[in-house]
């Protein structure tokens, strides 16, 4: 391959409309970030200006390993295209195990109108993507083994779009892994209740719902820009502020709003928390946690952290069968020594 | 000569075994057809029994070629069955001493899509065909494709 033809492969995510850092959804965050800080926050337009395009935020170092690993991670990205075939694989099996049932024969609301359903299924699609979303997200903070994965994430001090790829390609697989089970579930349905009137609403081959979140400012989630909606709106969308809070060392903000597009799931799960005018944010895994130091350890240290936990747990269970048999103390098993 | 033969027979081959994944996805969507709330039934079932009696036709005609197709035949003749289920869901499992068809076996008409889809299956898997006509999964594989490139390795 040619220079020129690597660097545009590299450089493919920002003219791909179904990449969030597509320079159409850049250029609208862009405004929207201008917009806010005028309107909104009072601003002039050069503060604004100054605020947005904040050298101790794009230059910091931080933000140079996003933009290092954003072109290391590309290489990664090819472990997932396998995905599609397993995708398939579970849509197959769904549908096969559709029939095995005679409630609903196939194609039974094939006479359903197009509109209906194609709209229903755009919108069961980014439903069932959000709610997955949103549970692995949950678990790889939780479970001890993802949280060493997703820390790579969390250890950026300062946010800006290109954040969105400082991400360990592990997690990169999982959540492939669980966008192949949701759509697999939803297609095979679709297809076994509607049959082949089933079809998605996109704009420029996006699903029609994913391109409004992506216009609506996604790329503020990872920056700066501390836009906050209304109360009752935060409960059914993630601002920015949101997730910038989510991204907060401070221990109110600990395992806080988990959502990708929708907030309903924090809401109803009890991860919810509004964002907060005025509260200077700092961003990381703060000093509690010791997050990656080095590239090469973005890489490593999740599984010498997973190793760690691995023979923690082994202690653990081995002390536990050594208590209950031979280490316990003498004059338990055989009474006071003589 | 002998080259050229068994290129013929291959294709033969080939081109029977499309039959069988053509019709076997007709008959599918006749048995849709029957059980839509409108449908005309009797017209219906024509159009089912029809389509199967050439699903038969082409799978006994790819089993009589001159490879045996061994273990493949016998799953492709489980598949499709001795005659098509009728409308009361029974089937023919064989020949009673006196020479009348048992039918005392019943299926539904899900399980027995199943079967059809089973067959085109076996079709691609063991003849790998390449035109595929009234494909069952096609559309399953369309919308999978089509959603499958969006960028779901997104985390946030
Ligand atoms: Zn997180």
């Amino acid at each position: 391959m040619e220079y020129t033809a690597i660097f545009d492969d590299f450089l493919s995510d920002f003219i791909d409309p179904k990449k969030r850092i597509f320079v159409g959804y850049l250029g609208l965050s862009l405004i929207i970030a201008y917009v806010w800080l005028v309107a909104v926050r009072r601003s002039t337009l050069k503060t604004a200006h100054a605020q947005i395009f904040n050298r101790k935020v794009f230059f910091s170092k931080s933000a140079r390993v996003d933009y290092k690993l954003f072109f290391i991670n590309r290489a990664f990205s090819l472990l997932v295209s396998p995905l599609l075939i397993t995708q398939i694989a579970i849509a197959t099996f769904i549908f096969y195990a559709l029939h095995r049932q005679n409630i609903v024969h196939s194609g039974q609301f094939s006479d359903a109108n197009k509109t209906f359903v194609v709209a229903l299924f755009s919108l069961s699609m980014f439903i069932a993507d959000d709610f997955t979303k949103y549970f692995l997200h949950r678990w790889m903070h939780r479970w001890p083994m993802l949280w060493a994965f997703h820390k790579v994430h969390h250890s950026a001090e300062t946010m800006t779009p290109i954040t969105v790829y400082r991400v360990h390609p592990a997690e990169g697989i999982l959540y492939g892994l669980r966008s192949a089970v949701a759509q697999g579930i939803v297609i095979s349905t679709f297809i076994f209740a509607f049959g082949n009137i089933v079809d998605l609403y996109t704009i420029v081959g996006v699903n029609i719902l994913v391109f409004f979140f992506h216009m609506a400012g996604s790329n503020l989630r990872h920056s700066h820009i501390s836009i906050g909606y209304w109360k009752f709106l935060e409960h059914v969308f993630i601002s920015p502020a949101q997730h910038q809070l989510h991204h907060s060392v401070a221990d109110e903000h600990h395992d806080k709003n988990f959502g990708a597009a929708l907030a309903i799931w924090d809401w109803l799960f009890g991860s919810l928390h509004l964002s907060e005018a005025e509260k200077d944010i700092t961003y990381g895994l703060g000093l509690t946690e010791s997050g990656p130091k080095t590239i090469v350890d973005m890489y490593i240290k999740p599984f010498q952290d997973i190793s760690k936990i691995l023979i923690l747990n082994i202690r653990k269970v081995r002390k536990l069968l050594f208590l209950s048999s031979s280490e316990k103390p003498f004059e338990a098993r055989f009474g006071p020594k003589l | 000569m002998k080259a050229h033969a068994s290129t013929i027979e291959a294709n033969w081959e080939q081109v029977l075994a499309e039959a069988v994944f053509k019709y076997a996805g007709s008959a599918y969507k006749d048995i849709n057809k029957m059980q839509e709330d409108d449908a005309d039934v009797a017209k219906a079932y024509k159009g089912y029994v029809k389509h199967w009696g050439e699903l038969k036709g082409f799978s006994m005609a790819l089993q009589s070629g001159r490879n045996n197709l061994g273990e493949t035949a016998g799953t492709m003749n489980e598949l499709i069955l001795f005659g098509p289920v009728t409308l009361d869901n029974s089937y023919v499992t064989g020949v009673t001493s006196s020479g009348d068809f048992k039918r005392e076996k019943r299926m539904t008409w899900n399980d027995y899509q199943l079967q059809l889809l089973k067959v085109q299956q076996l079709m691609v898997d063991k003849f790998s065909v390449a035109s595929r006509v009234n494909d069952q999964l096609a559309d399953l594989g369309a919308l999978a494709e089509m959603l499958g490139d969006q960028s779901n390795a997104e985390t946030d």
